[in-house]
């Protein structure tokens, strides 16, 4: 077990390095803007130059590019991601409002793709060849390949504008979140079911399933208690990596559907020119992205008593 | 189970040819890959109109004999837009996808063979930059550079390469360990000899199978980048672009962004079936089930 809490210990001394490499990249890419930001700051107003300097010196805009990095890290690590020069408010404040439903949206569009594909690639293993099989691994695979804003348009024409059964955009309620999150979902949930069926179809053939048959078991208990179980080890991973993809997926999912998330947030702020906060965006969405993945691998650690073995050994 | 002989040999070549032509699907999604690409080369010849010509009297039409999948909310040809579409896409798939498994084949060649320090850095930026979300990192590199069909491809190459770096360093790190590197080692033959005529070649098949798969990345980043105003600026023609412009009129006029979502999805489909395709019938272990 102390092993496992060294595995753990060196995992979060790498998310320092990681933290400190993410925080280097989004500034860096600030700094490589086009452009004088005091300027961008203060758009086609007509400002005389000795205010522009003072607010150059004011922003730190003076000084080397390392001393400003430094000043940035240290504003980050408190807390403070600067001001949105739009709104006059924190950068943090809008990134803290907008951030929760980006995250229930993406949280609701995995439940979506984690059912659904979970579903679909257990039926699909124990039908291995046969025709439903091949119609929803063909379906999963179309599913997969249609961008998701490509989705959300279809499910607004289908289910808000034909049928009228849902709300087109906003948010709000629970039938607001219902399309996005199946826009968001259903591309994820085509690849978890051809995962789901791989990583079944291993298990199936394994001796301790054909033990498990072989001493009287009902095929549902096989299937809960020896199949999925196993198999399910590999798909978390998967679920994990997924996360990240679901929260870039809400930038269109979030524009379509009008939703106040992290996504809108920051794609109005491009198109405005404010980079204070899609610099605070992207180091949020990758803290987020980076600490997810780290909860995955914990998890895998802990769930799968063979890596479990492995790392107490390597450790 | 590591292959130790070059794909360039005419069996291996005929071998995966052979399991390639038994899989269906992926044949199909090769054709279809095929016509995109002579549509895109031939777009001046086959587009009937030119895609920026504005027709105003005639806007928002459904498919006609005019205009056989309609026209926009400027009037313009929807199949002439589609067609000229096809060249952008390909453009920034093929050169995206080169540019970051150029960078990838030489960050995890240098990785994975030599090793040491610089090994080490480059694998720390690897694990960095794939600790980013990929597309919000293209949309935030295409931020700064602003929109333009040379910025999306720069974005995408910047945010691609380090997945191939990482598998590409994998592959590398098995075949250091083969005798037959260890024998051109014994022969004196030097390191960067042996990465270009020894590890490269029995590294192309992986590479080959990822890039197909990365093309479809490409393309549907290119549409989201696009779609959000990052990508494609107007008048030029993008299929992300044309699906973002007609979302505002597709409710009334649903042709709008039908045929443009349709060629987008086919396309992305056509590249992971082929890219999955070359995966099973480039992996010898799965060839012989």
């Amino acid at each position: 077990m102390a092993d496992i809490k060294g595995y753990i210990l060196k995992r979060l001394l790498l998310l320092v390095v990681v933290f400190i490499g993410v925080t280097a990249l989004t500034f860096t890419l600030m700094s490589l803007t086009p452009g004088d930001p005091v300027l961008i700051m203060t758009g086609t107003r007509p400002i005389n130059p000795e205010h522009l300097q003072a607010l150059r010196e004011m922003l730190g805009l003076d000084q080397p590019v390392y001393v400003q990095y430094f000043k940035y890290l240290w504003r980050v690590l408190h807390g403070n991601l600067g001001m949105d020069f739009r709104t006059g408010r924190p950068v943090i404040d809008e990134i803290m409002e907008a951030l929760p439903r980006t995250l229930l949206l993406a949280l609701c569009g995995l439940s979506v793709a984690v059912g659904i594909g979970i579903s679909v690639g257990t039926i699909s293993a124990l039908k291995q060849y046969s025709i439903s099989d091949r119609i929803s691994m063909f379906s999963s695979l179309a599913l997969a390949s249609i961008p998701n804003f490509v989705l959300a348009l279809t499910l607004i024409y289908i289910f808000a504008y034909y049928f009228r059964l849902l709300p087109v955009a906003g948010s709000g309620s629970v039938k607001h979140i219902i399309l996005p999150s199946l826009a968001l979902g259903l591309g994820t949930s085509g690849l978890i079911a051809r995962f789901t069926r791989t990583s079944i179809l291993e298990v199936v053939r394994q001796d301790y399933v054909r033990t498990a048959r072989s001493k009287g078991l009902s095929e549902r208990v096989v299937l809960v208690r020896h199949i999925l179980k196993n198999a399910l080890i590999s798909i978390i991973t998967v679920i994990g990596l997924q996360f990240g993809y679901l929260m870039s997926g809400s930038f269109f999912i979030e524009i379509i559907f009008a939703y106040p998330g992290i996504g809108r947030l920051s794609v109005n702020a491009i198109m405005d020119k404010n980079f204070t906060v899609v610099q605070g965006v992207l180091l949020v969405v990758s803290s987020v992205y980076v600490l997810v993945n780290l909860v995955v691998d914990i998890l895998y650690v802990y769930i799968d008593p063979r890596i479990r073995l492995a790392k107490a050994e390597e450790g | 189970m590591q292959r130790a002989f070059k794909l360039t040999s005419k069996s291996e070549l005929y071998a995966i040819f052979y399991a390639l032509k038994k899989n269906k699907p992926a044949i199909i999604s090769l054709g279809v890959i095929i016509i995109l690409c002579l549509t895109a080369v031939l777009a001046d010849f086959l587009a009937p109109r030119d895609p920026a010509e504005q027709n105003l009297d005639y806007r928002l039409k459904p498919p006609n004999t005019d205009y056989l999948l309609g026209t926009d909310e400027l009037g313009r040809c929807i199949l002439s837009r589609i067609i000229y579409g096809s060249r952008v896409s390909l453009i920034v798939g093929i050169i995206s996808v080169s540019v970051s498994l150029g960078i990838g084949i030489t960050v995890g060649c240098i990785a994975g063979y030599f090793g040491g320090k610089i090994g080490t850095i480059l694998m720390t930026l690897v694990d960095i930059t794939l600790s980013f979300p990929g597309l919000v990192l293209a949309i935030g590199f295409a931020a700064l550079l602003g929109p333009g069909i040379n910025n999306v491809m720069l974005a995408l190459s910047l945010v691609g390469w380090p997945p191939y770096a990482r598998v590409i360093r994998g592959e590398t790190l098995a075949l250091r360990e083969k005798q037959f590197i260890s024998a051109s080692k014994a022969i004196g033959e030097s390191g960067l000899y042996i990465v270009l005529h020894h590890i490269i070649p029995n590294i192309i098949s992986a590479a080959i199978v990822m890039a197909t798969l990365g093309m479809g990345w490409a393309i549907i980043s290119e549409a989201g980048l696009s779609f959000i105003g990052l990508g494609i600026a107007p008048p030029e023609s993008s299929w992300g672009l044309m699906i973002s412009t007609g979302r505002l009129y597709f409710l009334y006029s649903p042709h709008t962004i039908i045929f443009p979502c349709l060629f987008l999805s086919l396309t992305i489909l056509s590249f992971n079936i082929l890219g999955d395709g070359l995966r099973d019938a480039l992996d010898p272990r799965l060839r012989i089930r």
